[in-house]
């Protein structure tokens, strides 16, 4: 097993690399100067003999592949750059924002989850019912609509409309419901769909029908093998939508102006403060990467099968 | 299980018959298409085992399902009744049982059973709805004989897959006890250990802590077993329980059933297309065709003295070791060894009934006689067209190997180990010779076959052709004189072209050089390219009246055909280019025997008329025996005996060529 | 076979709705009541009336016009990206699956970087930090678009690869290309095909969302995710402003899903879940 993980962590390194290099080259092709851009950011009066010595101390005027190899390392112990608009290290922003992202973002995938794994198992038994065409045809509306239209809408319904809570979230409690209704209900949908699609796919196995023609009581099959058997192929699901978390995340804390990574994004991009932008698609990356190179090595650990093979 | 004596049963006519399931007139189907079996009447005793032997397609396994549970399956009852003891509507049975007779007495433990397959019944809604329907069934007049879970057990053809594959056989020991309302803590894991002891499973614990996938297909099969024996049910439903599994596990598996009948009387429906499998267990046999029985009788009756024509069909068209050619006695069947290996003799009187026009009846073993006869005989005629090729004939060539093999080997690398997939075989064929590879699965002899058609490089040997070596970048003349005839014969077709446009790709893609020169030297005209058209059209007509398919399949998709028609495509499409060498991987396991038996008529056929070498590889040594002049045995990659057919058949040397003969008819 | 038929019917439906949403969307410069652009100061906010069906936005822009041109964009932007990113995907792919080798190995792991990336994250850096514009967007959407099309496509041919029907394509002397566009490519078309008609709804909606975050299309062109933020400021006062382009798109969204999935039941494959 361990040899497994090291293995898996070995076939890491590549795909970081290329990752970072990357995000690296993105900044390297940004339109401008990034000494005169820093400047701007900073509102110095920009003049030649200013750009060329911040140029100096940036770097910028070794080989790029230095610059880059440079900079690898110093990301390596954390030292994402600093910000051009206030100068403080990158790093410290994106740990400022993370705590409210995360919070948002575990929320709604709880949410989630304890909603559509039900849902998507009571369709699934049902198939074709009544039952089971509205609540496919609710998540296929869900699955069509915007998140940020959601969150617009929400808005003016709950807020504007209702007064219930307050338009702006500012991070407090009252303020995460809605955010984390606007980020569950595509996921929702989502889940509910494909979860559905597995839950369907495991009952008609054959071991399924074994089962019964052997008598075995239909909720055993149904929770002690077919949830038991569908678990990973749904922690598989939950690890990909992580990206959409991550996306969505940023349009829904801009919307609500919840104090979290993707609300700092936006106003970096805004300000055309390049190293936080850079630092937050690494960080996105490395945790979306992580997530889903842990969720395979659960799957080794659930199903015997994958364990064994080789 | 408590064994008494129960006298519930109907005394009319004065005869005492019991049943475990009987069957009147019954139809079944799926949805709303038209019935797939169709009024059939059979019952079954207690302790009694009946065979059902049909071809595919015949309705056998829908029969099975219908009896186990329709619902699970979703098969609709179109007609006639379906009885089980337990409803039993007693004079409607008796007056069944005259018609059917021939059965033993037999005791049977009513009352237990019946009260475990209600309890069964509970924890499904979906047999809970039949048992409402159950209810007013003189209304409806078509019952099922469902809710028989607890006293019915079925085995299927991959019983892994009937497991649920990652989780430990305990647990789902656990369950199925549990539910069947027989779990009674340790006892019952005494009983479970003693079960698989019974069966011949001496580790159990071990068994117990594994999972499902880790087994293979054979220990999986006979664990199934021991599980539906624990249920103890009267009455087990099989579905050809050994058709998946190689030729030395099928015995094993049988022998299991057969013990599971001594030991508690369980009455045995068995479906298979194997007429030795059936002959083995059977004390009464059913022939199914098309949906119907067209005979159902006493085991020796139905080997001995078939009444119907199909039967005798059948019969003859498997293959079979001649009793003089063997040494070692099989073990599978006395019965089947009894038969007399020609059963139709007076061949007119099969025609004269009609019935089976399309189906010429046909006697496997006479035809192949002569063509293995004549095959030294063989004169170079070839066809016209090609007259330009006769030059690379001479006439000598009959002596020396078109096809030789010499030392070849293949090493798959998985991860550190390196896997020997073929190793060391060397062999020669000549023209107009058949030369047999028989193994059983992953013994290497696809891979062989692959290596020798150019699909795979060889790690070392030689293949020489014509007495020149093969490089392993093939020309397309090189894959001109080489032609293959897959397993599986409609994959073997692109699903999204044709038949006829893929039967002509080939040539056009191989012989068209050849053509423009030889239309050269006969100085056609340029001009005539038009003609071409209808040329192509005539030789593809030629080409499926040759392997006797008719014109008009040629606009069909493959999926449109049937296996036997695509193989027969196959092998029009092979020959289109006039190869030397025929490469036949398992080209009749996939079909069944009667088509089985026309496909090798077939081939022997053209290859007499056309003079090729064919290197056949097969799992079933009495088919290649019958038409093979030399036989090479394969076993995990490497040759066990290479010897010639009979020779080999008298005096096999090596200890698993007999372990293979003796499993053979 | 009946549920096969159902599904064909209900894709030619949907199919024949969104042939209608791009007639509409090429039409749209002249199906349009007034100019999109022209801002009127007498009607800023204006309730819908019958000269401005939709109302007006805060600049008295007709909304109706406004949402027409949209369709144009995010239609026509769409359908556009996903054919690109499914023809480079798809030939890819098929050269890596038929050849193997190091070109497999490079695009291989080009790919897996690229899916390293949340795609909408990634998208908004690099829209970001390149500056809006339709085709920025499109370049930030597409960089991860294609893998999609390439690891599909060469699974597929890694598959059928070994089907009979090629062994023995290749036993007939057929040249690589031949096998490649002759017997592999109609026969992995299917689950291609779906996909690339599942992705176009999920496309729009990219570009929507870059376009609301002010990433994608630049003003004053109509598209309808950046009149949705433009109008959510004072939606209490003109709500229609909002919600007309809003169920725009969502019926849009909702005729490409649709169509997604009946070609889906209909083709009997199933689309990658991403």
């Amino acid at each position: 097993m361990a040899k497994y993980i090291g293995k898996r962590l070995l076939q890491m390194i590549p795909v970081l690399l290329g990752l970072t290099f990357l995000t690296f080259l993105l900044l390297y092709l940004s339109p401008g100067d990034p000494a005169e851009k820093k400047l701007k950011a900073q509102g110095v009066a920009v003049s030649d003999e200013i750009v060329e010595q911040v140029r100096e101390e940036m770097g910028l005027n070794r080989p790029f592949l230095v610059q880059y190899a440079d900079w690898l390392v110093s990301a390596l112990h954390g030292d994402l750059g600093t910000s051009y608009k206030d100068e403080r290290p990158v790093a410290e922003k994106l740990a400022d924002g993370m705590g409210n992202t995360l919070l948002l973002s575990l929320a709604s995938l709880f949410l989630a989850l304890i909603v559509s794994v039900p849902l998507a198992l009571y369709t699934a038994v049902r198939k074709n019912r009544f039952s089971d065409y509205l609540i496919r045809f609710l998540s296929f509306i869900g699955n069509s609509v915007p998140s940020f239209l959601l969150s617009v809408l929400l808005i003016y319904f709950f807020c504007i409309r209702l007064k219930w809570f307050p338009v702006i979230a500012k991070g407090t409690v009252q303020g995460l419901f809605l955010p984390t209704l606007a980020l569950a209900i595509p996921l929702i949908s989502r889940f509910i769909r494909q979860f559905r699609a597995e839950f369907l796919e495991q009952l008609s196995q054959e071991y399924v029908t074994g089962a019964r023609v052997r008598g075995v009581k239909e909720h055993l099959i149904l929770f002690c093998n077919v949830l038991h058997n569908s678990m990973m192929p749904i922690l598989t699901i939950v690890g990909l939508s992580v990206g959409t978390l991550m996306g969505g995340s940023v349009v829904i804390e801009t919307i609500f102006m919840w104090p979290g990574l993707g609300k700092l994004v936006m106003d970096s991009i805004t300000a055309r403060d390049y190293p936080v932008i850079q630092g937050f698609v690494i960080l996105m990356a490395v945790l979306y990467v992580g997530i889903n190179l842990a969720i395979d090595i659960c799957y080794r650990v659930f199903d015997p099968r994958t364990r064994d093979a080789r | 299980m408590t064994i008494q004596r129960m006298d519930g049963t109907v005394n009319e006519n004065d005869e005492v018959r019991k049943y475990l399931i009987a069957a009147e007139h019954l139809s079944l189907g799926y949805g709303s298409a038209a019935p797939v079996v169709s009024d059939v009447s059979f019952s079954i005793a207690p302790g009694e085992i009946l065979c059902v032997v049909g071809e595919s397609g015949s309705g056998k396994s829908t029969l099975l399902k219908a009896i186990m549970n329709p619902e699970e399956f979703g098969v609709k009852i179109c007609g006639g009744k379906l009885f089980s003891e337990m409803l039993t509507d007693e004079k409607i049975i008796s007056k069944q049982v005259t018609d059917e007779g021939g059965i033993g007495k037999q005791v049977v433990d009513d009352e237990k059973i019946g009260n475990a397959a209600r309890r069964g019944g509970n924890g499904q809604r979906r047999v809970g709805n039949t048992r409402n329907k159950r209810n007013d069934r003189n209304k409806s007049g078509k019952e099922a004989g469902n809710g028989n879970t607890g006293r019915t057990g079925m085995i299927f053809q991959n019983s892994g897959a009937s497991f649920n594959p990652i989780r430990t056989y305990r647990k789902q020991f656990r369950e199925t006890l549990k539910s069947n309302g027989l779990f009674r803590d340790e006892e019952s894991w005494q009983e479970v250990l003693q079960m698989l002891d019974s069966l011949g499973l001496a580790d159990g614990e071990r068994i117990l802590d594994s999972c499902p996938y880790e087994m293979s297909g054979g220990m999986n099969q006979r664990i199934a077993i021991a599980l539906t024996m624990l249920l103890r049910p009267r009455l087990i439903l099989a579905d050809e329980p050994t058709s998946a599994l190689d030729v030395t596990l099928q015995e094993q598996v049988l022998d299991e059933l057969l013990r599971a009948r001594e030991l508690y009387g369980t009455a045995i429906l068995l479906v298979t297309h194997n007429l030795g499998v059936a002959a083995k267990m059977a004390d009464r046999i059913a022939v199914m065709r098309e949906g119907r029985f067209v005979e159902c009788r006493s085991v020796k009756e139905v080997l001995h003295s078939p009444e119907d024509v199909y039967t005798k069909e059948l019969l003859a068209a498997v293959p079979r070791i001649p009793e003089n050619m063997r040494t070692v006695p099989p073990r599978i069947s006395e019965e089947m060894r009894a038969v007399p290996p020609r059963i139709l003799e007076n061949r007119q009187t099969v025609r004269n009934t009609g019935l089976y026009s399309s189906a010429e009846s046909f006697d496997l073993q006479a035809v192949v006689q002569n063509a293995t006869k004549s095959h030294s005989r063989f004169s170079g005629s070839k066809s016209e067209e090609r007259g330009c090729e006769n030059k690379e004939k001479n006439e000598g060539s009959y002596t020396s190997p078109i096809l030789e093999v010499r030392h070849l080997g293949k090493i798959y690398h998985q991860g550190r180990r390196d896997i020997h997939a073929v190793r060391d075989i060397s062999f020669a064929v000549r023209e107009g010779e058949f030369l047999g590879i028989v193994g059983e699965s992953g013994s290497g002899k696809s891979t062989l076959l692959r290596q020798i058609a150019g699909l795979e490089k060889p790690d070392g040997g030689e293949i020489l052709f014509g007495g020149g070596p093969l490089a392993a970048k093939r020309t397309k003349e090189d894959y001109r004189r080489m032609q293959m005839i897959f397993q599986e014969p409609i994959a073997s077709f692109d699903p999204r072209i044709r038949i006829g446009k893929s039967i002509l790709e080939n040539q056009k893609n191989l012989c068209r050089e050849k053509m423009r020169r030889c239309r050269i030297k006969k100085t056609v005209d340029e001009t005539s390219e038009r003609i071409l058209g209808n040329v192509e059209k005539e030789t593809l007509e030629m080409l499926l009246a040759q392997t006797g398919l008719s014109v008009d399949l040629k606009d069909r998709y493959p999926s449109e055909l049937s296996g036997g028609q695509c193989q027969r495509a196959a092998i029009s499409r092979a020959i289109a280019v006039h190869p030397k060498v025929l490469l036949c991987d398992e080209i009749t396991s996939a079909l069944d025997v009667s088509v089985q038996a026309r496909i090798i008529e077939l081939l022997v056929r053209l290859v007499k008329e056309r003079g090729m070498a064919v290197v056949f590889v097969s799992h079933d040594l009495a088919l290649v025996s019958t038409v093979c002049s030399h036989v090479l045995v394969m076993k995990d990659g490497v040759c066990v005996e290479y010897q010639e057919t009979g020779e080999l058949l008298r005096h096999p040397l090596n200890e698993y060529t007999k372990q293979l003969l003796g499993a053979v008819l | 076979m009946t549920s096969k038929k159902k599904a064909k019917k209900r894709t030619i439906f949907f199919a024949v709705l969104a042939l209608l949403l791009v007639v509409v969307s090429i039409l749209a410069p002249w199906l349009c009541p007034n100019d999109p652009n022209a801002t009127n100061a007498l009607y800023m906010k204006a309730a819908p009336c019958r000269q401005f069906p939709f109302g007006t936005d805060s600049l008295g822009r007709c909304v109706c016009s406004r949402v027409l041109m949209g369709a144009r964009t995010s239609v026509f932007s769409a359908l556009l990206l996903v054919a690109i990113t499914f023809l480079i995907g798809t030939v890819l792919g098929m050269l890596c699956g038929f050849y193997g080798g190091i070109l497999d190995t490079i695009v291989m792991r080009l790919a897996d970087t690229m899916l390293a990336f949340p795609q909408m994250v990634l998208a908004i850096a690099v829209a970001g930090i390149l500056g809006g514009g339709m085709g920025n967007a499109m370049a930030a959407l597409g960089i991860t678009g294609w893998t999609l099309y390439a690891r599909l496509a060469r699974s597929q041919v890694l598959a059928i690869k070994k089907e009979p029907y090629i062994l023995a394509a290749r036993l007939g002397g057929c040249s690589d290309t031949k096998i490649l566009f002759r017997h592999l490519l109609p026969n992995i078309l299917p689950p291609l095909l779906v996909n690339a008609t599942t992705q176009i709804g999920v496309t729009m909606m990219g570009f929507a969302g870059l376009s609301f975050l002010g990433l994608g299309v630049q003003l004053p062109n109509a598209e309808w995710g950046s009149m949705i933020n433009e109008a959510r400021g004072y939606m209490q006062l003109a709500p229609w402003a909002v919600l007309a382009p809003g169920a725009a798109m969502v019926l849009t969204v909702m005729i490409f899903n649709y169509l997604g999935d009946s070609v889906q039941d209909l083709m009997d494959v199933k689309a990658e879940r991403r």
